[in-house]
Parts: structure tokens; sequence; C-alpha cells
């Protein structure tokens, strides 16, 4: 088009807006950016793109969102069908239209054959979307972790780093303590195998539309300024274990009262019975306009629900190759590489160790931990002992990364063979060490676990981020790692905030063991936690490391359990290592005046 | 054939509630001028424009007409407009320091630069209903009159006509401001070259203090001063009562833009603001003692709490920036605040939702049907793994 | 034919109390002594002579200061070596069996993780005092002895069940904590778990000084059948009967140092009235 014509165009249009007075609802700038947000939206399918959601005539979380979505992509030669519950006589539903109608000056229709785009609010329609077709839904919770995480921040990091471990877990608690999944519309999906999406809320039964559909679906969320999108043909799947069957809305011999549709959504009337939530369906169907053979396909017949397989999800048991599996899992040793391509003998090596603080105003600089060196082999134990202050809980903070040290190296054998400083990896990578290769035992059991849910879903959240994705393997793997730390089973479906401190550490060591570590951090294991109830605790761990080859780094101001766990020991002071040994000789023979006082503190 | 759809019962409806609407108002827009509206709410006005982010006085008191005195939906009305209005220029930033005064408040100091100037206030009128055409029912006594007319003789000097010192000046030049307040920059080191406008742009976290800013300055202002005072009294703690406010002010600056061709600021109009500096001693652990920071906060037209209360929270947000503390807070502000948000999200629960909720019973009866064994913690359940 | 297992060449050890000015206490003042495969030594000497000292020099207890600990492997010819069925491979411990003709280590100069895999395997440490943590059973404290010296599954479990009841410890103790035994079972605990599987050298430091005589008779059955297993014990006894019973060579220990050393009905005849006296 030449510039002339697009002038003259513009002038035009602009004439035939003087002429016929058309609301303006939004101005070309912000459809603009609608448009680009789109865009971005169809090119990371399921990913939220944030945009500068502009405020609209109706309320937000009253379709503000999918507003500005059909104003933004929409035109006077479109076709614009609009629905509120599948039904367009909804006060919603002609509210909208009335708007996009005068605003774009296009056409409307209810016949979704007929619509090039189609705004809908809980429903995708009955009839088969189709190519070149676009379904605008409005979106009153965008967020799909919102659920499971309140913080914004820690939501995106999750989505970032694809971490939906939690989601996996929620899933979990509702199949151990229901016996089934309860959420019922705004069920969770994974789009194109990497984002979690929230699918606006459509009831399942629509869900499996979505997946490879030859529509473009936009999602928005005005008032969260947030769109997403699928474009066509993209997998979409709802998030549900391999072993446990997804399940849409269906009632057994439920039909239309009006239509006698049977393969619809159907939504309870007066009287006990059922009427299709797509109007237009219901009325195509009575007058015999609609392709049934192909509607019937399109149902999801395959996952209405089956009572009779949700039997077993609630059973507890634990089975011989699971419980073999703890001390197998545990034999196989892992060692780094040298430069020279042979064996080293340590699983975790830490050299030249050091935090800073810097001074403040009134404070001098503090070295929290200066030059801290040490290994650690499979099957061996190493000690940290010092009071509080003298820098062994900085060196183990360092390592784990819930700290940065100033200066210094980790190297551990499950990373790139030790060839690489963990130091160098981002937060990302390493919290993803803790998965499987680095676990940590705190001494406060909330830092480890999540006590709002239960024994069984907090072992679940580190199978689930390993890749578990088989319900009743995580299960069973987590009732065997439960009764080999002494919990007993049928508190395996409890919530852990209920639980007695002593219980609550043996959780948190089932956890931490869940993936077979090679290096396990204990950091005060058993500090705060009453006499016998932490000998108990320590006779359960110097059990499970004499089992396993695991190399393990135990922190603790008490040299009863530094003795009880560790065969060497470092003693730290003022951030120095001021003495190492054998663990029995430190305590037999110690050199160093501090460590003579410390002994001397713990014989008394 | 194809379906022709119905929808006459909602189009009904909506008409209907439309008309029992304009029934009901017994005194019609007409017959109640914009002017009035102006002459005798202004501050009602004042706070539907702060809160929609847009100043005209006379459209703000047309939507206040309209929503028949509902804040919430003249504001609603305003925001709605403002989606129509195409952005022609961005204003140059006001220099608050040209700031014509109405009212200017300095509690830090008993005799600040510059005059206490108390202009048009209730704060220290007694509020005694008064209906009208009866007599102050606290008319000045004896007492009064002779401290009065003392008190005049006492400050009389006349101040020179310039706009006084502000408080954060004065800590400058005593060298007990922090760096930061005095740069003004952003302590989180997030990038901050332009205001962040919420109007065009979405809510990110982490967001920088510019955005913090327009967050509050937007904001619903009973939900800004809960949040304030929710920190006070309840169990976020962000900040403490211990805030001393430095300045308000009230008074009329003047707006520019460039010109497009020349690139001459010009000046366009003038806005009213109330303007606040809260300060805050910094002796909390790890701070430096030795300082006082200040928050800032401006509202457009009159609103003095809306003022003082996103100046504290500015300071406190900006003191625990980077805590855990601090990205709730951060959270809370950007995307709690909002009244069109929050509105318009509460009322959304009145529209239908059979359709989800027929969702919901559809599992609450399989729940019923599901036989929920007795747990079984026997080992011998492998049958159970078989699949 | 007679093969060296332990020569200790110059110990010395003192200690430094931080706490008392810096005061100097000395343990050893150069010990030397030789020790042949399955051997029973006896250490003899009144209290505060060194003898506790000088075990727990040799198994790293205490840090001597000077002196050399040297342990020499069998070599292949030395016969019997007992299983090492942990997954050692992926140990690179010290393994002196693999070294053609036996090998010597100098224990004094190996780095602490190398020591620490030596101890249990190569060289057993009884000490008057068990070591069990309060919860655990006697099996399982037996039990990990024995897998810390490469026995597993059933032959494991029947090694600590002959150890156990050859103490005379009751089967029903087996499973209870610890913490509620008594002083003389306690230390048919800690006995059972140092001869368990025994290692080719075994330090034994007052073993039944708690025990009444008849279990003390077991114990000692037990102790003798070390020697027929070609196991070298160096063992401190307060009771001259014993040693004259079980030992084939005595060291007379007096102020640190070795002061005489010979067969027992020699040496204890010499000896007899300092310690006597040092019994009582």
């Amino acid at each position: 088009m030449s510039t002339a014509a697009i002038l003259d165009k513009l002038d035009h249009d602009a004439g035939a807006r003087q002429n016929s007075p058309r609301p303006t609802v939004m101005d070309e700038q912000g459809k603009r950016e609608v448009r680009r947000a789109s865009l971005a939206a169809v090119a990371i399918p399921g990913h939220q793109v944030p945009f500068g959601s502009r405020e609209m005539p109706v309320a937000r979380g009253w379709g503000s969102g999918g507003l500005q979505v059909t104003l933004a992509v929409g035109g006077e030669d479109d076709t614009v069908k609009v629905i509120d519950q599948g039904d367009e006589e909804g006060v919603n539903a002609v509210n909208l239209r009335r708007l996009i109608r005068g605003a774009l000056g296009c056409a409307g229709t209810g016949d979704t054959r007929e619509a090039t785009i189609v705004q809908s609010r809980h429903r995708i329609p009955e009839d088969r979307m189709r190519v070149g077709q676009t379904l605008v839904l409005q979106v009153p919770v965008s967020e799909p972790l919102r659920k499971v995480e309140k913080s914004v921040l820690e939501c995106q990091r999750m989505h970032a780093e694809a971490d939906y471990s939690r989601i996996w877990v929620a899933m979990y608690e509702e199949l151990a303590v229901g016996g089934m999944i309860t959420t019922g519309a705004s069920y969770p999906v994974m789009v194109n195998h990497r984002y979690l999406m929230a699918p606006s809320p459509i009831p399942r039964w629509d869900i499996p539309r979505l997946n490879h559909s030859e529509h473009l679906t936009i999602l928005c969320h005005g008032r969260d300024k947030k769109i997403y999108a699928v474009p066509p043909h993209t997998p979409v799947a709802p998030v549900v274990f391999d072993d446990v069957p997804f399940e849409v809305e269906h009632t057994p011999g439920s039909r239309c009262e009006l239509c006698g549709s049977e393969d619809t959504y159907l939504v309870p009337v007066q009287g006990g019975n059922f009427l299709c939530s797509d109007v237009e369906w219901c009325s195509r169907v009575r007058h015999r306009d609609v392709d049934a053979v192909e509607h019937a396909a399109l149902a999801p017949q395959q996952y209405y629900p089956d009572a009779a397989r949700r039997q077993s999800l609630r059973t507890i048991g634990v089975s011989d190759p699971d419980r073999q599996a703890l001390t197998v899992g545990g034999a196989q040793a892992q060692t780094a590489l040298g430069p020279d391509g042979t064996r080293q003998e340590w699983s975790l090596k830490v050299s030249g160790l050091t935090k800073v603080y810097p001074g403040s105003w009134g404070s001098s600089e503090v070295v929290a931990a200066a030059d801290v060196s040490f290994d650690v082999a499979p099957s061996e134990a190493l000690g940290i002992i010092g009071e509080s202050g003298s820098g062994k809980s900085t060196v183990m903070r360092c390592i784990i990364g819930d700290e940065t040290a100033s200066a210094g190296e980790v190297r551990l054998a499950g990373l790139e063979d030790g060839r690489r400083n963990v130091f160098d990896l981002d937060l990302s990578a390493r919290r993803r060490l803790r998965i499987g290769t680095l676990a940590v035992v705190y001494q406060d059991p909330s830092h480890g676990l999540d006590m709002g849910i239960s024994a069984g879903g907090n072992i679940a959240e580190r199978l689930t981020a390993a890749g578990w994705r088989k319900y009743h393997e995580i299960r069973s793997r987590a009732a065997a790692l439960l009764e080999r730390v002494e919990v007993p089973l049928d508190r395996m479906d409890d919530v852990v905030g209920q639980f007695s401190g002593g219980m609550r550490q043996r959780v948190q060591i089932a956890k931490a063991l869940a993936t077979d570590p090679k290096v396990l951090l204990l950091d005060e294991p058993t500090t705060g936690l009453d006499a016998s109830v932490a000998a108990g605790v320590l006779d359960l761990l110097r059990e499970l490391l004499a089992e396993r080859n695991i190399a393990v780094v135990v922190v603790s101001h008490d040299f009863s359990v530094v003795r009880a766990l560790t065969d060497r020991a470092m003693v730290m002071h003022r951030g120095q290592v001021v003495e190492t040994g054998l663990t029995d000789q430190l305590f037999a023979d110690p050199h160093q005046a501090y460590t003579q006082r410390l002994v001397a503190a713990a014989r008394s | 054939m194809s379906y022709a759809g119905g929808n006459r019962g909602g189009t009904e409806a909506i008409v209907a509630a439309e008309a029992l609407r304009a029934e009901q108002r017994t005194v019609h827009q007409r017959t109640l001028s914009v002017e009035a509206v102006l002459g005798a709410l202004p501050e009602a006005v004042d706070r539907v424009m702060g809160e929609a982010g847009l100043w005209d006085e006379e459209t703000a008191a047309v939507a206040f007409l309209q929503a028949a005195g509902d804040s919430a939906e003249a504001v609603h009305l305003l925001r709605a407009h403002r989606s129509t209005l195409t952005r022609f220029a961005f204003s140059e930033p006001i220099e608050p320091d040209a700031i014509v005064l109405d009212r200017r408040i300095c509690s830090a100091h008993r005799s600040p630069d510059g005059p206490q100037l108390l202009g048009s206030t209730v704060d220290y009128s007694p509020r005694l209903l008064r209906r009208s055409g009866e007599p102050d029912p606290l008319p000045p006594n004896d007492e009064l009159l002779a401290a009065m007319a003392s008190a005049e003789a006492r400050t009389s000097a006349e101040h020179p006509d310039r706009t006084p010192q502000r408080f954060t000046r004065y800590l400058a030049e005593n060298n007990l401001l922090s760096p930061h307040s005095e740069s003004g920059v952003d302590a989180s080191g997030l990038e901050d070259p332009e205001p962040y406008d919420l109007a065009l742009q979405p809510v990110r976290l982490p967001a920088s203090r510019s955005a913090l800013l327009s967050a509050m300055a937007l904001a619903e202002t009973g939900a800004l001063v809960g949040m304030w005072y929710r920190s006070i009294t309840g169990p976020d703690g962000y900040t403490d009562e211990t805030v001393t406010v430095g300045e308000v002010r009230h008074g009329e600056v003047d707006l520019s833009v460039r010109h497009p061709h020349t690139g001459e600021a010009l000046v366009i109009g003038q806005v009213r603001m109330t303007e606040c500096e809260a300060i805050d001693h910094l002796n909390d652990r790890g701070e430096d003692p030795g300082k006082f920071t200040a928050g800032y906060g401006l509202a457009l037209g009159h609103n003095e709490r809306k003022a003082i209360s996103m100046a504290a929270l500015d300071s406190a947000a900006h003191r625990i920036r980077g805590t855990a503390l601090g990205d709730e807070m951060e959270q809370s502000i950007m995307l709690t605040l909002d009244g069109l948000a929050a509105n318009g999200f509460l009322e959304h629960l009145k529209m239908p939702h059979y359709v989800t909720f027929r969702s919901m019973m559809e599992r609450a009866e399989a729940a019923q049907a599901v036989a929920v064994p007795p747990v079984s913690t026997e080992d011998d359940t492998r049958e159970d793994y078989a699949e | 034919m007679t093969l060296p297992i332990l020569t200790v060449v110059d110990l010395r050890k003192s200690f430094t109390l931080h706490g008392l000015g810096g005061q100097v206490i000395d343990s050893l003042h150069g010990v030397s002594l030789h020790l042949e495969e399955g051997e029973h030594v006896a250490i003899a000497g009144s209290s505060g002579a060194g003898k506790s000292s000088l075990l727990r020099c040799l198994i790293r207890n205490y840090l001597p200061d000077a002196g050399q600990v040297l342990l020499h492997s069998a070599g292949p010819a030395g016969g019997e070596t007992p299983p090492r069925s942990r997954p050692a491979a992926a140990v690179p411990a010290f393994a002196p069996e693999s070294v053609p003709g036996g090998a010597t280590i100098e224990l004094t100069a190996l780095d602490d993780r190398s020591m620490a895999r030596l101890r249990g395997r190569e060289i057993g440490y009884v000490s008057q005092f068990l070591s069990a943590g309060p919860r655990n059973s006697p099996r399982q404290h037996v039990l990990t002895s024995a897998r810390r010296r490469g026995l597993e599954g059933t032959t494991a479990e029947q090694a600590v069940g002959e150890a156990l009841t050859g103490l005379g410890l009751e089967e029903e103790l087996w499973g209870v904590d610890c913490s509620v035994l008594s002083g003389g079972e306690r230390q048919r605990v800690n006995l059972a778990a140092g001869i368990v599987s025994p290692p080719r050298l075994l330090l034994l430091d007052e073993p039944v000084s708690a025990l009444d005589p008849y279990n003390r008779e077991k114990a000692l059955v037990m102790i003798e059948r070390l020697a027929s297993q070609g196991v070298s014990v160096l063992a401190v006894y307060h009771d001259m009967r014993i040693i004259r019973r079980v030992a084939s060579r005595v060291l007379v220990m007096a102020k640190g140092r070795i002061v005489d050393e010979g067969t027992p009905g020699a040496v204890l005849e010499k000896h007899h009235a300092a310690l006597e006296e040092a019994a009582a």
C-alpha cells in the first residue's frame, strides 16, 4: 500500500469515526501494546507476559483483560461471539458484547462457526474451533502457583527454573489425604512441556480441547496485567501422575433435558435435571445443525471418572524392593576425577573458603571464616566443632548456598566429576544441586520441611523435584524412608507441623536421604531436642551413615554429637580452624587451649 | 442454517437496571451542577483524581456525580476514561520547590525556615456537628481571644515571598541526612532512570523506588492508610511509630511539557498537590545511627492522609529492602493497594459462577462416592501396587 | 616362623595443660617395643606408669609427640587375611596385603583419614569404657564393629551371636539399650565388639577388670583363643594371675619407660612386690 493510500485510508477512517461516533474504549497506543504482548505470549506458549493493562469501562475481574485483547486484535471486519458460562445471554456477556460491538463496529454472532473471535468466560464452545479462529479467555487468577506459593518473586523463580515440584506435591497431598484430586475448575496444565499455566478457569471437561488445538487461545488477566497464550498445535497436558487417571466432570446417566445430549458439559438445574452449559450447541442439536459424530469424538469420554480406579490411593505399605533399595542405593560411592584422570578420594572438597562481612558504622570488618579447607570421602564423616560465632555455620551456609562466600572453592564429585567450582554456579544451578547431589539437614526442621504438608508429601517434594512422576512409586518410596527413620506409618499422611520435634527431625532426615545424595550436611541435627529424643536421633543417624557410602559433614557446638557421628573433626574458633584430628583424639588429647576449654565444658 | 443467539434476556435486564437507577435519583445530575460539586465537595473530588491518576477537576466532578458519590465507582469511571485518551506528551518533572503554598507544616522543628502555615484545615477544630442555621457551638471565649491577640502581636513579622527551605535540606546542611536520601537514588541498585508509569506498564517485582511511589500515589487512600497502620500495630512490622513529619505541604505547581518542535519546556497548566517528607532515625542494627533517612509522599490534590502514609511506607520500604520482609512489603505495595483491582475483583464474585461451581460440585459428589478405605499400615499390601 | 607385626621406636608423649598455666605433664619418655604375630604381650606397671597412654598413642587416641609406630603387614606369606567384602574397591584405603612381600606403615605419619580407616580393620582397641551410644543395643554395637571389619549379612549376625554368647551375655539383653546394662555387662559388650572377627592386632586396656570371676573366666577363654587365630595382642592387666595365664611375654613400665621385659614367670617374680602393691 502506498503512503498516499494509507493516508487516504486514515482520512477515511477518521471521517467514518466522526460520522458514526463510536465510543473510544482504548487508545491506539494501548491496543498496540496488547498486540505486542499477545505476540510475545504466542512466541512462548504458556508463559505469562506482563503488559500495561489499561482500565476498562468494565471493572477489574469482570473481563477487563479479555476485553482489551478483543479490542486490540479485533476490527470492523471481525465477527465476535461473547459467552459467559457458555451462554451468550448472561448479563456479563451481553454487556461485553455491547461494548465490543460498539467500540469495534464489528458484527456479532452466537454461532461459533461464524465467529472470528470468541471471547469467553469459563468455557470453550462445545463445537470444534477451527483454523483461523481466536479464543479469548477472561482470567480471574493468572498465577497457577498461587495456591502453593504466595510470594510473587518465588513464583517467578519457579517458572524460570521450571521448578514445579510444589504443584506435584499439592497433587500428591490431595491423593494421599482425600484419595482423589479435588481441584475442580482451574486445573493446572503444562503447556508445551515447559510452562505451568492456569487455564482461566475452564472446567476440566474443556482442558483436552486446548491440547493440539487448531485455534489460537489468548488468555488475559486485566487486574494482574498478564497475557498468555496457547498457539495452535501446542501440547497442553493437565498436571497428573502417570499412574493416576485425569478425570473430567461427568455424572453417569445425566443428559440435557432440552436437547438430550449426553456428551456435553452439563450444568444442574432445578429438580435434579441438567442442561447444556453451551446454549448455542444445545439449540443447534435441537435443530439438527451439528456434526454429532465429530463432537462425540471430541468429548473427553476417556476421562470420565471411575471411582473403582481410585481405591488404592490411600493405602500405605512398604514393598521389599523399596526397603532394599534404601541400602542398595547407598552402596555406590562417588568420588571426583583428578586433573590426570585418576579417581580422587573425596566426594566433597572445600578449599580456602573465606567469608568476610564488611564493616559498617560502629562495627569493624568481621572475618567469619578464614581459609577453611577440608575434604570428605565416601563413608566418612567429618565434624566441625565450635561455639556459636566460631564460623562453623557460616562455612556450612556457604557450601549450601544460603550465603555467598568471599573467596574459596567448593567441589563435588557429583558435579562434573569435581572439576567445577560450585561457587561459579548461578543460584538456580546451586538449588538444583540440592535435589540429588548435596542434601542438608537443618537444626530447625522448618528450614528443611514444609510444616503445612504431610510427612509423605515432604518426601514427595524431593522426589518430584528429581523427576518422579508415578504416584504409587513415590508413595511407596516415601513409606520405606519413613519406616527406616522410625516414623510410624500411620502418621505418614499427618501434617508435619503436628509432629514432635524429634519426629520432625526424622522426617527431615528421610527427606534428605530420599534421592540418595552422595554428600550430606548435618547442621546441629539434634540441637533443640530433649536429651533422650536427641539420643534417639543420634543413634538413627549413626546407623544410617554406617549403612551408606555417603560423605558427611556434621556441624555442631556439641562435642558429644560430633563424637557420636564422625571419625575426623576440625575445631573452629573466631573463623579459624585451630585444630584438626581424629575425633576421639581431639576429645582425649586436645592440644590447643581453646579445644581444651571446649572439652572441659563437654565433660562437665 | 446458522444459529441465531437470543441474548434478549440479558439485554432487557441490563437496560431495566440502568433505568431503575436513573429513576431512583431524586436529585438528578442536571440539578446538582458540576460547579456545585467542585465548590462543596472539593476534598472528595481531589481524592478521586488522585486515585484515578487523572488531573481534571471538572471531569472528576462529573464522574463523582455520575457515581452518586461512590468514590470507588468515580475512580473507575475516570480510569476508564483515561484509557480512551491518547498520550500526546509526558510532562517534565515538576519543581516542588516552586510550589505556591496553601498550607505548610513542619512537625520536626519548632521554628523551621519559613512559616508554619496552617492554611485551610479542620485539624484543630472540634468535630461537632453543626446544622444549617445553628450558632457556633463553641464560640471563642475571652481567654482564647486574649491569647490570639498576644500571638498576633508576636508573629506579625512577615515572611519573605519565597518557598521555605524543606526540612531534608536542613538535615543535609547539618550532615544528618543519609546519602541515599540526599541523592534520592534507589538503594536497591535497580536501574530507575525514568519514573515508572503504572498506567502504561505492568507491575514487576522487584520494583524500583519510583514504581513503589507510583503505586502508592495511585493507591486507594484507605488501603494505603490501612497498610501503614497495619505495619505499626499488625503482624508485619514494616515500620514503627517513631516516624516524624518533616514537611506537609499543600499548594499549586506549574506543569510543563517540551514543545515537540522547539524542545522548550512550556507551562501548560497547574496542578495542586500534597507533599510529605517523613523522617526516620537510622537506628536499626547495621544502619548508621548518625543519620536520618527521609521517605517521600506525593498525592494529587489535597490528600494529607495519603501523602503521609506514603512517605512513612517509602522510608520503611527503603530500610528493609532486600530482606524477606522487604520482599513481602514490596509485593503488598505493588499488588494490593489499587482500589480498582481490589473492588473489581471483589464485585466480580456477584457474577454467575455455575460452570466452575458445577465442576467443584462434581468433585464433592465424587468424593462422597470414594469408599475411603481405613488407612492400612500392614506391610503386606503389595498387591495394591501390582500395577 | 614368626613375623613382626608392630615395632615402636622411642615413643614420647607429654600433655600441655593450658588451663593450668601451660603446665606440662610427661607421660611417655621414649618407649620402644616389638611384637610378633600371634604373640600376647602384657604390660604391667603401677598406675601412672604410662600403660594406657602407650596403648592410646598406638591407636592415636593420643597424638604422640615423637617416635615411630611401625605396623608391618603380613605379606603374601602371612597367610590369613580377613575377607574384605565391604565395598572397599571404591575406597582406596590402606591395603598392605596388596603389597608384594609385605609393607610397613609408619602410623604416626599417617593422615587422619587413613588412620581412621585402618582402625578397627587392622588394629582393634578395647578400652575400659563402653563407647556405644546410649540407645544402641549390644547386638547393634557389636554388629557395627563386625561390619566395619568386612562381615556382611548372616555371617555378621552369626559372628556377633558367637561373640556375645562366648562372653556370657544373656540373649534377652542383646536387644536392650546399652544404657540399662550393668558395668560388667557393658565391659563384655565392649570386649565382644573388639574380638568379633578380630583384626591382626588388638590392644586391650583392662578388658576384664569389672567382671565377676565366672564371667572373667569366660572372657579369658575368648581372649586366649585369639592367639590361636594368629591375632597379636598387646594388653594392660592389673591382675598378675591373668598375666601369668594369658601372656607369652611381659613388659614392665614405670614413669613412662619400659624398665624390664621377659617371660611372665621371670619378670613378675622379680617385680613382685612393686606390682602387687600397685594392683592392690
